[in-house]
C-alpha cells in the first residue's frame, strides 16, 4: 500500500469540487478505510501470533485483506453506513465508496515481490493483478507535492 | 434511486444488516483460503519442511540480521532464513522482501527481491493519517447523532 498520508491527500484532491464538507471528509475517510479495515487486522494478527502463538490460524487474519478488494469493500461500506442516522446514509455512502475505490486504484499500481497481492474481482475469481509501476514506499516521495496541492485546494475552498 | 434508498432505510435494516454481516464474514474467511493457497511463506516452511523443498518461498518484509559472503540471513515471524544472493543497498537492519526456491539445506536461492526504504516514515504517515482523519470522522459522527436531521 502507498502510505496513508498519500491516500488521504489524493482523496482530498479528488474531492476538491464537492460543496459539502461532510462529503469531502467521508471521501477522505473512504480513502484510508481499506487499510484501516484490513491491514490493521493483519498487524493485530501478527502481534497476536507473536504473543500467543498459533491460537488463531494465520489464514483467518490474512482473510481480512478481503476488505481491500472492491466488491467486499463496497459491502463493508454499506454495512458501516447502516449504523449512522438514516437521513445521513445516502450522503455518506457514495463518497465513502469512491474514496475507497480511489485507494484501491492507487494500490493496484504498485509492485510487490511474489505473486500479485490484489484480486480485483474477488469473490467472482481469485485472478490476481497489479500494474507494477512503483514500490510500496515510493509514494512517500509524492507527499510534498500532494501537500502543496492540498493546501492550495484548502485555501481555494475557504475563499 | 428508490431501491438504493430503500436498501439504506431503517425499514429494511433489520434484514439487510445481518445478511451483510454474514456475507462479510464469508468473504473474509473465503479470502483467507485464497491467500493461503497463493504462495508458500517461510513460517509455513518451518512448520512443514518436507512439503516445501524445491517450492518457491516468499518472505515479505523480513529484517536482515546478518550478512555473509554468499548471501544474508533474514528474520521473519521470529524465524531465521538464509538467502543465497545479494541485493543493492543491503545491510543489517534493513527490511527486505525476497522470493526463490527452497533448497534441501534450508536456504533460499534469491530470484527476486527488494530492499524497502523509508519504513519509519511510512509508519508515521499511517499513524498521522489515522489520527487526524479518525478524529475528524469521530467528531462528525458525534454531530450526526446529536443532530440527525442537520
Amino acid at each position: 500500500m502507498p502510505d496513508l498520508v498519500t491516500h488521504s491527500l489524493v482523496g482530498y484532491l479528488a474531492g476538491f469540487r464537492l460543496r459539502s464538507r461532510r462529503m469531502l471528509l467521508w471521501l477522505v475517510a473512504g480513502s484510508i478505510l481499506p487499510d484501516a479495515a484490513s491491514v490493521s487486522v493483519l498487524f493485530a494478527g501478527r502481534l497476536g501470533h507473536r504473543l500467543l502463538g498459533d491460537v488463531v490460524p494465520a489464514w483467518i487474519w490474512n482473510g481480512s485483506y478481503a476488505f481491500h478488494m472492491p466488491i467486499p469493500f463496497a459491502l463493508l461500506c454499506w454495512f458501516l453506513v447502516l449504523w449512522v442516522p438514516e437521513r445521513q446514509r445516502p450522503t455518506l455512502l457514495p463518497p465513502l465508496l469512491l474514496g475507497g475505490w480511489l485507494h484501491l486504484g492507487l494500490d493496484y499500481l504498485q509492485l510487490h515481490v511474489g505473486p500479485d497481492p490484489y484480486h480485483p474481482f474477488y469473490p467472482a475469481t481469485s485472478w490476481g493483478w497489479e500494474a507494477g509501476w512503483f514500490w510500496t514506499e515510493t509514494s512517500l516521495y509524492a507527499v510534498p507535492v500532494l501537500a502543496v496541492g492540498a493546501c492550495g485546494v484548502w485555501l481555494w475552498r475557504r475563499s | 434511486m428508490a431501491p438504493f434508498a430503500a436498501l439504506l432505510s431503517d425499514r429494511f435494516r433489520p434484514v439487510v444488516l445481518p445478511v451483510l454481516g454474514v456475507l462479510l464474514l464469508v468473504l473474509w474467511l473465503g479470502y483467507g483460503r485464497v491467500v493461503d493457497a497463493r504462495a508458500v511463506t517461510w513460517d509455513e516452511v518451518a512448520r512443514a519442511p518436507e512439503a516445501a523443498v524445491g517450492e518457491v518461498v516468499v518472505v515479505s518484509f523480513g529484517r536482515v540480521i546478518e550478512m555473509g559472503a554468499e548471501g544474508f540471513v533474514l528474520r521473519d515471524e521470529g524465524l531465521d532464513l538464509a538467502v543465497r544472493g545479494t541485493l543493492p543497498d543491503l545491510a543489517p537492519g534493513r527490511i527486505v522482501s525476497v522470493m526463490g526456491p527452497l533448497d534441501d539445506d534450508g536456504t533460499v536461492e534469491l530470484r527476486e527481491g527488494h530492499v524497502h526504504g523509508l519504513r519509519r516514515l511510512k509508519w508515521l504517515s499511517g499513524v498521522l493519517a489515522l489520527g487526524v482523519v479518525g478524529s475528524l470522522v469521530l467528531a462528525d459522527l458525534g454531530r450526526m447523532w446529536r443532530e440527525p436531521n442537520a
